[in-house]
């Protein structure tokens, strides 16, 4: 295939509009174009190509937009039920019932999913020995036995065993290994 | 194993610091401490985390358009929940003495942190 050929087809590759489906094809010409680039001119043709192709798959996972929006209409609801106002008696109410029944729960759940994540990086660290699973998980545990303080707390009704420095100093503590653990990646 | 090291050094430091916390509070002359570090001490450390969960969710998100790799949109998702959090918790400390932020809303935040990074292992 000639040169010229090559980058007709490198050209039509990188539109997305051509219609050969030839795989095959298209790999030979990229190879063939490369092979007769400078190696400087190939390592920035490769990156470029390579994020071009990324952006063009860029999406945002659905439940990552599920999670994000409950969040946001749980905080709505609970800013509206505390605003001074009409409203405040029912916040009082619904505030009482909460932290009866459901906070406890949604701090067991918490608790469960940081104890799978943490025993899974583990797993994942102790296999491969990768450094930045081991951040991750230590991160993750700390966020466990953070949940587990507050858990605490909950079930005796006071701030007993996690006061606010100490929640506080373990966010800084599981932010700065996680920072650790993915900003390399 | 610089790894262990790091981890191991983070973590005494967290557990010596949390036990200084706790005696301190348990002590009635320094309990009447903790109101001062409270407002001041406090305010220094959330703020920290504030900027660095934000530069973290920056970072996490430049990576995930870069790569393409759906890990990285959970804990770029996950990040951005801390950021709002720890927002959250600056405004509340900020409007003090009227705090109008509920326990409950930061451990739903925990939890929508927890299960986004738990997608984002497990995807």
């Amino acid at each position: 295939m000639a040169h010229a050929e090559a980058v007709r087809y490198i050209h039509k590759v990188e539109q997305k509009d051509s219609e050969d489906d030839d795989e095959a094809g298209k790999h030979l010409a990229l190879r063939l174009v490369l092979l007769q680039m400078p190696s400087g001119d190939v390592h920035v043709w490769k990156r470029e190509f390579c994020l071009k192709q990324n952006r063009a798959d860029y999406h945002v996972e659905p439940e990552i937009i599920a999670i994000i929006g409950v969040m946001v209409i749980l905080l709505a609801v609970a800013t509206f039920l505390y605003m001074p106002g009409a409203m405040q008696d029912i916040g009082q109410q619904a505030k009482t019932l909460y932290e009866d029944y459901v906070d406890w729960l949604i701090i067991v759940a918490a608790g469960l999913i940081a104890l799978i994540i943490t025993s899974t990086v583990w797993g994942f660290y102790f296999a491969e020995g990768d450094p930045r699973d081991a951040y991750i998980a230590a991160a993750v545990f700390i966020y466990l036995v953070k949940m587990a303080l507050t858990l605490m707390d909950t079930v005796v009704g006071e701030e007993k065993f996690l006061l606010k420095t100490m929640a506080h100093l373990m966010d800084l503590a599981i932010l700065v290994l996680l920072f650790m653990g993915v900003a390399r990646r | 194993m610089k790894e262990a090291g790091t981890i191991g050094g983070i973590l005494a430091l967290v557990i010596l610091l949390s036990a200084v916390i706790l005696l301190g509070d348990l002590h009635p002359t320094l309990r009447a401490t903790r109101t001062v570090y409270e407002a001041y001490f406090d305010m220094f450390i959330v703020f920290g985390i504030t900027i660095i969960s934000f530069f973290l969710s920056a970072l996490s998100i430049r990576a995930y358009r870069r790569d393409g790799n759906p890990r990285l949109a959970y804990v770029s998702g996950a990040f951005f929940l801390y950021a709002a959090k720890m927002v959250l918790v600056l405004m509340n400390m900020l409007s003090a003495p009227e705090y109008w932020l509920v326990d409950s809303v930061i451990h739903i935040f925990d939890l929508g942190i927890l299960l986004l990074f738990f997608l984002g292992v497990l995807a």
